[in-house]
């Protein structure tokens, strides 16, 4: 292996290396090479340098009083939340936007998702990005957002069943996408939503709600 | 399992008993507090984002599996929290660390002014508030709450390759920031 290259594969594992967190023999073959390659010696020193500034960073200690008070304010904060939330969260969502959710929401729990049919190309573009976080590139391009916030959004609300969601989430159109989105953050900033809250929401519906709910469900299965 | 104290403390909760979650409340307020803190970068705002986790938790532990591990589940949810919370202020990624260095390299300082310890605290909390979300995240958890990548893949939900790609990046971002004000 060159020089050069032999150095860049080092330095890869240099972090790891300063933690102390590659096997044995790993930690063996970079150890020989820092010892005798300047270069990378120094950059051993300046990762940590940095790690060990860093471990130093004193942070502010709130006062007794603050935790004195935390638990007080804890139960405050869930006394003025006590009410059960579809009664809060469907005027708040708007119908629509909670027909949304419920269609999000019912698909998981039947599990059963969209069959819209894409062609082959865009099929394999998306298929080439799902993943640990190809789902998420692939969601926030679609969204137009960072990958970052959907998967702050999809990590809290999926992390029972990210699968089925992400495979009902291939399956719509963009289109649909801004209509499901924008309720399920909703959402997900201010409760905790699982498939078991779907019967409690569903409550919440009144009959004619409930048939714009499954026109949009026939909808999204059909494309 | 049958011995976790987390785990007794659920069962005690899902049976009703509210002091488990007083005691739940008293055993991670200080981590969930800090997780927020390294997260945002203010006092006010951690306090209240760890104090809504704990509304959440309230919430969600009835239906909490017990298969799952309470520290975890309480970490992602703060963490989550203060993801939105920088999303709502709208600071992500709002200033890019390459403009932040090149606005600080611009100020009068001597070559050889090495930064006073005080100085360079808050030139590395300020540094860390400017990672993106999800390296800041998985910063803040290995280097303030010392998880191992395992940990933080489990409570992030993401793969253990992927929390070490954002560690790594992180670094070396705070690395060549720190590089700009001290000689090393």
């Amino acid at each position: 292996m060159a020089a050069d290259r032999v150095c860049r594969d080092v330095r890869c594992r240099l972090l790891d290396y300063a933690e102390e967190e590659l096997p044995s023999a790993e930690a063996q073959r970079v150890g020989d090479h820092v010892a005798r390659c300047a270069d990378c010696k120094a950059a051993l020193q300046e990762l940590k340098t940095t790690l060990g500034a860093v471990r130093q960073v004193r942070v502010p200690r709130p006062s007794e009083t603050f935790w004195a008070n935390y638990l007080v304010g804890v139960r405050q904060k869930i006394e003025r939340k006590r009410s059960p939330w579809p009664a809060r969260v469907v005027p708040a969502l708007g119908l629509a936007a909670t027909l949304a959710l419920a269609v999000v929401l019912l698909s998981r729990q039947m599990g059963t998702g969209p069959t819209i049919q894409r062609d082959e190309g865009e099929t394999a573009q998306r298929t080439a990005l799902w993943g640990d976080d190809g789902d998420y590139v692939m969601l926030a391009d679609m969204l137009e957002d960072s990958a970052d916030a959907v998967q702050a959004m999809a990590g809290e609300l999926l992390s029972d069943d990210r699968d089925a969601l992400m495979e009902y989430a291939a399956a719509l159109t963009d289109s649909q996408w801004t209509t499901l989105l924008t309720p399920l953050e909703w959402a997900v900033d201010d409760y905790l939503i699982e498939a078991s809250d779907l019967d409690v929401l569903i409550e919440e519906l009144g009959d004619q709600d409930e048939s714009v709910l499954m026109e949009h469900i026939q909808h999204a299965r059909s494309g | 399992m049958a011995d976790d104290p987390d785990l007794a403390l659920v069962r005690r909760f899902k049976a009703g008993d509210e002091t488990a979650f007083n005691e739940i409340v008293r055993r991670y307020q200080e981590k969930l507090y800090s997780v927020a803190l390294g997260m945002v970068g203010d006092h006010d705002d951690a306090a209240d984002l760890s104090q809504d986790a704990f509304v959440k938790a309230y919430r969600g532990l009835p239906k909490f599996r017990e298969g799952s591990a309470l520290y975890t589940w309480l970490y992602r949810v703060v963490v989550n929290l203060s993801i939105n919370h920088l999303r709502a202020r709208g600071v992500r990624n709002a200033i890019s660390l390459d403009s932040l260095v090149e606005a600080l390299a611009s100020k009068d300082r001597a070559p050889d002014e090495a930064l006073e310890d005080k100085d360079l605290d808050e030139a590395i909390r300020k540094a860390v508030q400017r990672l993106p979300a999800q390296q800041k995240a998985v910063f803040v958890l290995r280097q303030y709450e010392q998880m191992s990548h395992e940990e933080i893949a489990q409570t992030l939900g993401r793969s253990v390759g992927a929390v070490k790609a954002n560690y790594f990046h992180a670094v070396k971002k705070l690395q060549a920031w720190l590089a700009t004000h001290k000689d090393f």
